[in-house]
């Protein structure tokens, strides 16, 4: 048979392309997107020290301690006990509950990848080892594990972040496990099984970009539980030790709130509150928008 | 004509677990010895009821399961495979004698070596990989068969890709697109995802992917029942210009019998795991023996009102794989059914030169040999 010789190549458009159009069209996901993005500007802005913030951050002024929000210009959100800046400090907690939330998600992903598509693919003693190994882990109050893992190494920034990380995965190893069990009876897999693929080829190429829309949603919902535990560590004293955070703030306003003093609760609070509102909103619309179980609803 | 394929008595039973550590407590027989020898350049149809086990015997014969028991010979002399049948049954013989076991144990390490050198299910993981090229398979649902990720181009040359069947990256292209044209898609749409395509173009993807390694026998696992009857034919005649342009062997799994007489040479009928009769598409259309086929053959509907004809209809369901009914597997829905049939399952007879049956109907006939 003659074969075309073509020139122009008719291309098509990839599911992932699909569903990021479909996210795309979703305005109040994009109002979202578009705080989330703005917050991880602020994040850059306290990590490369823009406009001095770490120094207004940690500048003691006792001639202005307590300063009731937008009375002096220089302090827009007012002043806490040792007169620091609440905006710059808020600006500094939004850098550590991001990069949290990022770091335990990297941490937490792989491992979560590992254990669950291989007790998925393989089944049998792996499967049996893996299962118990979550159940153990989920049978102890998550909470328990991170505030044990923290006394015995310490109150660094890397450990809060792997202590989450140890608590978080087993959800998503599940969901990843019972894809896999549920993935390796599909045609696909068994057509590529039946080209001679191997397993390597067949869990990263076939079965991992299909279920991928999993764990980014899982890592942007991530987010929203570390800054709420990291509210509580801190809460009881155990946050990370001498930077800001949102978690931080709140435990200082416990005894300022008594003189009358809400700047630190009222600042927190509210850049706590918009940032897990529009990561619930972007997270919810992106789980709609790769979903391809969804794909035709509108 | 020399057969491509030979299989021996092949099983496939899916353990049943339960319980706190997963014992078992009974098998699924999905295929339940079932011998099938498919000559070079042929086709042979594999018809049978939805859940009589046509899908998993062919996924086992191409090694996506593997089996319980059974031997595969695919492209061994003629010599070799009675080598090693003979082999099996003096065993056999042994042990129904009650001779010593370590002659037994002697033989037993001496059939394992033989397996080794020719049965496709002994060999080890890798060398089975490589021989794959040979046998390929085209599935039943053309949705769920393409990765929806994957652009069609790279899900035709997956296989080149895995066996480097290439030098260059222009002759990956080369080929694939040689593939596609010959399979009656438009090499323009290489790049496009299979969401894209319809039913029947998607289908003719699976048949390009499958082509793609050259194989000699092609397992064609229902690959136009979920397709629209007008699309049916065209695929079907696609597969029929790449039988004698490729040289293929197809092995033709069906549920619709006017599609197996329309395409194959020699039609096997399957019954909850077991192959209840076999013959030449003719003998088997003009005179069917087993009670089986005449209640399946009377059931194809024929496009002429007037015509009157008698039906025979089959009551109940397929009994459950889990346990099957003592006897010969068919009787509890048999219209003619004996006695003995309750009682003993049949062996396979041979009325007619190349036409076998496992009913007790044919007791008088001579026993095939298998």
């Amino acid at each position: 048979m003659a074969q075309k010789i073509v020139s122009k190549y008719k291309e098509g458009k990839s599911p992932f392309v699909l569903s990021m159009i479909r996210l795309g069209r979703n305005k109040l996901a994009m109002a979202a997107l578009f705080i989330v993005v703005f917050y991880i500007m602020l994040a850059a802005i306290g990590q490369f020290n823009i406009f001095h913030i770490k120094d207004i951050a940690s500048n003691n002024d006792f001639d202005l301690r307590y300063m009731k929000p937008f009375q002096n210009i220089h302090h827009i959100f007012g002043t806490d006990n040792f007169g620091r800046d609440v905006f710059a400090r808020a600006i500094m907690g939004t850098k550590i509950s991001l990069f949290l939330g990022f770091l335990s998600g990297l941490l937490m992903i792989p491992i979560a990848i590992f254990f669950g598509s291989l007790s998925g693919y393989y089944s049998g003693w792996f499967d049996d080892i893996a299962m118990y190994i979550m159940s153990v882990i989920v049978a102890i109050p998550g909470m328990l594990i991170i505030l044990s893992l923290i006394q015995v190494v310490g109150r660094s920034f890397f450990t809060i972040a792997f202590a989450f990380a140890i608590t978080g995965w087993v959800g998503l190893a599940r969901v990843i496990r019972g894809s896999f069990m549920q993935a390796k009876e599909f045609e696909y897999v068994l057509a590529a099984k039946n080209l001679g693929a191997g397993d390597a080829r067949i869990i990263f190429k076939h079965i991992l970009p299909n279920i991928f829309h999993f764990i980014i949603v899982r890592f942007v919902l991530n987010f929203v539980g570390v800054i709420k535990s990291e509210v509580f560590l801190a809460y009881i004293g155990l946050s990370i030790i001498g930077v800001p955070t949102w978690g931080t703030m709140l435990d200082d306003s416990k005894l300022e709130l008594m003189s009358g003093n809400w700047q630190n609760l009222i600042a927190a609070t509210i850049f706590m509150f918009l940032f897990l509102v529009s990561l619930n909103i972007f997270g919810d619309a992106l789980r709609d928008a790769l979903d391809p179980k969804l794909k035709n609803v509108v | 004509m020399s057969n491509l394929v030979e299989i021996y008595d092949l099983k496939k039973h899916f353990p049943i677990k339960a319980g706190l550590f997963k014992k078992t407590v009974g098998h699924i027989k999905a295929v339940d010895g079932i011998t099938l020898k498919i000559p070079k350049g042929e086709t042979v149809g594999l018809v049978g009821e939805s859940g009589c086990g046509k899908t998993t015997a062919g996924r086992t014969i191409t090694a996506l399961y593997k089996p319980t028991a059974g031997e595969m010979f695919f492209d061994t002399s003629r010599e070799d495979i009675d080598e090693l049948l003979a082999l099996k049954k003096k065993i056999k013989g042994l042990r129904e004698s009650g001779t010593d076991s370590a002659q037994i144990h002697d033989l037993e390490h001496e059939l394992v070596l033989l397996r080794k050198r020719m049965d496709m299910y002994s060999l080890p993981k890798r060398e089975l990989n490589k021989r794959r090229r040979d046998f390929q398979m085209v599935f039943q649902d053309p949705y769920g068969s393409l990765n929806p990720r994957i652009p069609v181009g790279d899900i035709i040359g997956e296989g080149l890709d895995i066996h480097r069947m290439y030098s260059s990256k222009k002759e990956r292209k080369e080929k694939i697109q040689d593939l596609m044209a010959k399979t009656g898609i438009d090499p323009a749409y290489i790049n496009r995802y299979p969401h894209e395509f319809s039913g029947g173009q998607r289908q003719r993807i699976g048949i390009a992917r499958a082509l793609s390694l050259n194989p000699k026998l092609l397992v064609l696992d229902e690959p136009v029942s979920a397709l629209d009857v007008s699309i049916q034919v065209q695929i079907l005649d696609l597969l029929e210009k790449l039988q004698s342009d490729f040289d293929l062997t197809y092995l033709f799994i069906a549920h619709d019998l006017s599609v197996v007489e329309y395409f194959s040479q020699e039609v096997a009928v399957m019954y909850l795991g077991k192959i209840v009769e076999k013959a030449s598409r003719e003998k088997l259309y003009k005179d069917k023996l087993h009670p089986y086929t005449k209640a399946l053959i009377s059931a194809v509907p024929i496009p002429d009102p007037n015509k009157k004809r008698q039906r025979i209809i089959l009551e109940g369901d397929v009994p459950s794989p889990v346990s099957p009914p003592k006897g010969c597997y068919f009787h509890p829905r048999c219209s003619e059914c004996m006695e003995i049939c309750k009682q003993e399952e049949p062996p396979v007879f041979e009325p007619k030169e190349g036409h076998t049956v496992q009913c007790w109907l044919y007791k008088g006939s001579k026993l095939a040999d298998e």
